[in-house]
C-alpha cells in the first residue's frame, strides 16, 4: 500500500512538473550568448551592467532575454573559438576577427546567413541608418560597397560598419624634435620630396643631431622606409605583412614586383650605402617584442630621427588635445623631457607626385560580429531586434557601453565621456559586455557615431591633420582578401623579405631584380596576381 | 691534495660557468630592477644593474589585483593536486612494468613508450575532455596528463635498479604486493620521485595552454593566464584600420615595462625558491634514472 501510494505521488508530480514549461513558455527569456571584445572577464558576482540590459529590454522594449557574457582572451581568440566551434561550445555570437576569418568560417558554414529582407525587418533603424550613409549621410556613396562586403553569395553573412575614418591613412611619420631644431628645419621646411628626405636623413646620420659628439645616429626607422613605397604609387607589406594591389595600364600589379619597387629599393640600397639606414633595420630598434607595438624605440630613444610606426593618435599634441598626449607620447615625454617635441610630417612625394601609406576603406567587415550557424531564425530575429533597440534607445546604449552615470563615467561638456575606471574593472562589472549585441566601434546610432567618432578628440586630431591640402592623396586601394589561394602569401612574402633586405644591403645586385620577379610568381605570385585581375574584372 | 692544485683547465671550466650562471643572474637582476622602476626609466630600456629610482607601485598594482591571487589559488590547487596524483599513478604504473615476472612486459612497455611519438591534436583532446563533462574543472587540468610515458619510463628504470631480495624478504614477512610498494619501494626512490616531482610543479606551475582552451570560468584561471593577459596586452598590432577608433581605448589598458616585471617575478619566485629544496635529489635521480637502462 505505502509503496503504491508514493508512487502515486511521484506520478503527480511528474506531471505537474511537465506541465510547468508549456505554461511558462511564454515568459521564458531567449538565452544569448555573446563573446565580444573584452579587456578581462566579467565577474559573475558583480556584473551589474547585464542583469541592467536585460531589464531594460524587457520592460521597455518587450523583448525578454538572458545574456551571458563569456570572455575569450584576445591573444588567442580565434584558436580558442575554433576549438570551442569544433566541439560545439561556442556561443551565439562571437568575432570573426578579420575578413579572412570571416570567409573562413562561412565556407566552413558556422555561421549563420540570412536575407536583407530579414535584416530590415527585424533591425529597420539599423538598416536604415546604414542605407542613409550613416549619422550624417556623409557616406551614402559607400552603401554599396557595404552591400558588397557584407553579403555572400547573395546572403549577408555580417552586418558591416561605416568609419569615417577608415579611409585615412592610419600611420604618419613623426620626427624627433630636438634633431630638427639642431638642424635647423622647421614645419614648413619638413622634406616633401624623396630626394628632399633622403638628403634629411643624410644629416640625421652625419650631423650629429643629438649633439653627443658620437656618430651614433640614424635616418629613419624600417616603417619611414617603408613610407617611400608609397611616393612611387605603392603600398608594401614589406617585413611580414601582404602588399597591396595596385592598378598599374588596366591590370592588377602586387606592390612587392611593380617595376616602382625597383626604384624605390635603389633608393634604400643608396641610402644604405652612405650609412643612412641602421644595419640591423630589419629586427632594430622600432618595434620591441614586448612592449606596446606603435612605440619606435629607436625613435623615442634617440636612434633614429623618424618612423612611422605610430599613428598621430599615438602622438597626440598638447596644443591640441590638451590630454595626456596618448600611448607613445606619453613614453617619448617620459624619456626625452617633459619639453621635448615631436613633429607630424608630411609623406615625401615621389617623381611622379604620388605619397600616402597604405589606407583602407569606410565601410569594414573585420572584426565584426558573426551569428553562430547553430541558432534558429528566431533568435536571430530577436538579436536583430536587439540591435535594433540599441540604435534607437540612447539610455540603453549608454548603459551598456558606458555603465551607470557618476558610477562608471561622467559626461564631459563636449558631449564626450570620461571613463571612471579602469578597462578591465569596467568589463568586470558588465560594461563592454554586450558590445557584440549593441555594436561597441560599429556605431548604429548617431550617439554611438558621435561617441565614437566626431566627439572623439583623436579623432577629431586626426580629421583637422588630414584635411590638410598637401596631404589628401593617397594610394589607391585595391587589396582584397577574398583571393582563394590566399595562403600562398605566407611563401611569397618570405621571398620578398628576403630578396628586399638583401637589395637594400647591397648582398644582392638590382640587376637581379627580374630573376626575384620570376621567383616570387613561381612561389605563388602568379596564381595570386591572376585571381586579383579576375576579381578586379569581375568588380569592373 | 693533488686534486685540488690549481690548473688551467679548471680555471676555464669555472670561468665559463661563471659566465653561464651570470647569463641567467643577471636577467633575474635586471628583471628585479626593472620591477622597481617607475615607467619612465623602464622605457628607456637598456640593462638595469641597480634602480635608479626604487619605487614599489608596481608591487602595489600586482598585490592589488584580485585576479593575482585567484590565479595563485587555482595555481596552488592544480599544482598539489595534480602533481600528488599525477607521481602516485605514475609510479604505480611504473613499479607493475618494472617487474619482470609481469606477463608481456615488453609489449606493455612499448605500448606505453609508443605513445610519446604521437598526440591526438588539439580538437580531439578538446572533444574527450568535453565528452567526459570535465570542461571548466580542474580536472580538466590533471587528468589528461595524469601519466606521462616518459616519467613513468624514467620511474620504471629507478624501480628496477632496486635489489628484488627487498621485496622477497617483505613477501616472506607477509606484506602485500601494496604495502611493499607503499611502505618499501617509494621510500627507497625518493631521489627519483622528487626529481619528477620537481618536473611535475614546474609543469603545473608554467601550464597555460590547458587552462585556455579548457576553461572559460574567470574564477578558475591560473596564475599563467593571468600573467599571460598583463604581459600580451598591447605588445601586438591587432589593430587594423577598422579598429582604430578604438587606438585610445586600446591604449589604456596596456600595462607598463615596470609592472609586467613586477608580474613575472611575483608569479616566478615561488617556483624559484622550490629549486633548491630538491636539489640534491635532484642530480641524484637523473644520473641513476638515466644509466640504467
Amino acid at each position: 500500500m505505502k509503496a503504491s501510494r508514493i508512487l502515486a505521488l511521484v506520478l503527480a508530480l511528474m506531471m505537474v512538473i511537465a506541465l510547468v514549461p508549456t505554461a511558462m513558455a511564454e515568459d521564458e527569456p531567449v538565452k544569448i550568448s555573446v563573446a565580444g571584445y573584452m579587456f578581462g572577464p566579467v565577474n559573475n558576482d558583480e556584473d551589474v551592467i547585464t542583469p541592467a540590459v536585460e531589464k531594460m529590454l524587457k520592460e521597455k522594449h518587450g523583448i525578454n532575454v538572458d545574456i551571458e557574457v563569456v570572455y575569450i582572451e584576445q591573444g588567442s581568440y580565434g584558436e580558442i573559438l575554433n576549438t570551442r566551434l569544433t566541439g560545439g561550445t561556442a556561443p551565439d555570437v562571437f568575432l570573426a576577427q578579420s575578413t579572412t576569418t570571416l570567409n573562413t568560417y562561412y565556407d566552413q558554414g558556422v555561421i549563420k546567413t540570412w536575407d536583407e529582407e530579414f535584416f530590415k525587418t527585424n533591425a529597420p533603424d539599423v538598416y536604415a541608418f546604414i542605407m542613409g550613409g550613416a549619422a550624417y549621410g556623409d557616406l551614402a556613396g559607400d552603401v554599396e560597397n557595404w552591400k558588397k562586403a557584407s553579403m555572400r553569395d547573395g546572403k549577408m553573412v555580417v552586418i558591416p560598419s561605416f568609419k569615417p575614418d577608415g579611409s585615412m591613412p592610419y600611420k604618419t611619420l613623426i620626427y624627433r624634435g630636438d634633431w630638427l631644431e639642431k638642424l635647423g628645419v622647421t614645419e614648413e621646411t619638413l622634406p616633401k620630396t624623396v630626394e628632399d628626405f633622403v638628403t634629411l636623413m643624410g644629416r640625421f646620420t652625419k650631423e650629429d643631431p643629438d649633439g653627443n659628439g658620437k656618430d651614433d645616429t640614424y635616418g629613419c626607422s624600417i616603417t619611414a622606409m617603408k613610407s617611400l613605397f608609397g611616393s612611387y604609387g605603392l603600398g608594401t607589406g614589406f617585413s611580414g605583412s601582404n602588399s597591396y594591389w595596385v592598378v598599374r595600364d588596366g591590370k592588377i600589379v602586387n606592390s612587392d614586383v611593380a617595376p616602382e619597387a625597383k626604384e624605390v629599393l635603389a633608393t634604400l640600397a643608396a641610402m644604405y650605402k652612405e650609412g643612412y639606414i641602421d644595419p640591423e633595420f630589419v629586427a632594430g630598434k622600432e618595434s620591441v617584442e614586448g612592449s606596446y607595438w606603435a612605440i619606435s624605440h629607436g625613435m623615442v630613444t634617440g636612434t633614429y630621427g623618424v618612423s612611422a610606426n605610430a599613428s598621430i593618435d599615438h602622438y597626440r599634441l598638447k596644443e591640441v588635445l590638451n590630454d595626456d598626449g596618448g600611448r607613445c607620447a606619453t613614453e617619448y615625454w617620459a624619456v626625452n623631457g617633459a619639453d621635448s617635441t615631436f613633429v607630424y610630417g608630411p609623406w615625401p612625394a615621389g617623381p611622379n607626385g604620388d605619397y600616402g601609406w597604405e589606407v583602407g576603406t569606410p565601410v569594414a567587415v573585420s572584426e565584426s560580429a558573426v551569428y553562430n550557424a547553430k541558432m534558429s531564425d528566431e533568435k536571430l530575429a530577436v538579436i536583430f531586434q536587439i540591435l535594433n533597440a540599441f540604435a534607437t534607445d540612447d539610455e540603453l546604449y549608454m548603459l551598456a557601453f558606458a555603465g551607470i552615470e557618476g558610477t562608471h563615467y561622467e559626461k564631459n561638456e563636449d558631449g564626450t565621456i570620461k571613463r571612471l575606471m579602469t578597462n578591465e574593472e569596467l568589463n568586470a562589472v558588465g560594461v563592454w559586455g554586450c558590445r557584440s549585441l549593441y555594436g561597441a566601434d560599429r556605431a548604429f546610432s548617431k550617439l554611438g557615431y558621435d561617441l565614437a567618432f566626431y566627439n572623439d578628440k583623436t579623432i577629431a586630431n586626426r580629421l583637422n591633420w588630414f584635411k590638410k591640402d598637401q596631404y589628401n592623396s593617397y594610394i589607391q586601394d585595391a587589396v582584397t582578401e577574398t583571393l582563394a589561394s590566399n595562403d600562398l602569401f605566407a611563401e611569397v612574402n618570405t621571398i620578398r623579405d628576403e630578396a628586399y633586405v638583401a637589395f637594400i644591403r647591397g648582398e644582392r645586385s638590382l640587376d637581379e631584380w627580374d630573376a626575384f620577379v620570376n621567383e616570387w610568381m613561381a612561389a605563388g605570385g602568379e596564381t595570386l596576381t591572376n585571381e586579383a585581375n579576375a576579381w578586379y574584372a569581375a568588380q569592373n | 691534495m693533488a686534486k685540488n692544485r690549481f690548473s688551467i683547465g679548471k680555471a676555464i671550466i669555472y670561468l665559463l660557468l661563471v659566465l653561464l650562471t651570470a647569463t641567467i643572474v643577471l636577467a633575474f637582476w635586471h628583471l628585479l630592477n626593472l620591477s622597481l622602476s617607475p615607467s619612465h626609466i623602464a622605457t628607456k630600456g637598456g640593462l638595469l644593474l641597480y634602480p635608479r629610482e626604487a619605487t614599489l607601485d608596481n608591487y602595489a598594482k600586482v598585490i592589488g589585483n584580485r585576479y593575482i591571487w585567484l590565479g595563485y589559488k587555482n595555481t596552488l590547487i592544480r599544482t598539489v593536486v595534480g602533481t600528488v596524483l599525477q607521481l602516485f599513478f605514475t609510479a604505480m604504473g611504473a613499479y607493475v612494468l618494472s617487474k619482470k615476472f609481469f606477463p608481456h612486459r615488453t609489449f606493455w612497455t612499448l605500448f606505453i613508450v609508443f605513445t610519446m611519438f604521437f598526440s591526438g591534436g588539439l580538437i580531439p583532446n578538446y572533444l574527450l575532455v568535453k565528452e567526459l563533462g570535465l570542461l571548466n574543472t580542474y580536472a580538466s587540468m590533471i587528468l589528461p596528463g595524469l601519466i606521462s610515458a616518459y616519467n613513468m619510463v624514467i620511474i620504471r628504470n629507478y624501480f628496477q635498479s632496486l635489489p628484488e631480495e627487498i621485496e622477497e624478504s617483505c613477501l616472506i614477512d607477509g606484506a602485500g604486493r601494496f604495502r611493499i610498494f607503499l611502505q618499501f619501494v617509494l621510500p627507497l626512490s625518493k631521489p627519483i620521485l622528487a626529481t619528477v616531482a620537481l618536473w611535475l610543479v614546474v609543469g603545473h606551475w608554467n601550464s597555460w595552454f590547458d587552462v585556455l582552451i579548457y576553461i572559460s570560468d574567470d574564477t578558475k584561471f591560473t596564475l599563467q593566464i593571468v600573467l599571460r593577459r598583463i604581459i600580451l596586452t598591447g605588445s601586438k598590432e591587432i589593430l587594423d584600420t577598422s579598429a582604430a577608433a578604438n587606438a585610445a581605448e586600446m591604449e589604456s589598458v596596456v600595462s607598463s615595462e615596470g609592472l609586467k616585471a613586477a608580474c613575472i617575478f611575483v608569479t616566478t619566485l615561488p617556483i624559484l625558491c622550490a629549486y633548491p629544496f630538491v636539489q640534491k635529489f635532484f642530480v641524484k635521480g637523473i644520473m641513476i634514472g638515466s644509466l640504467k637502462g
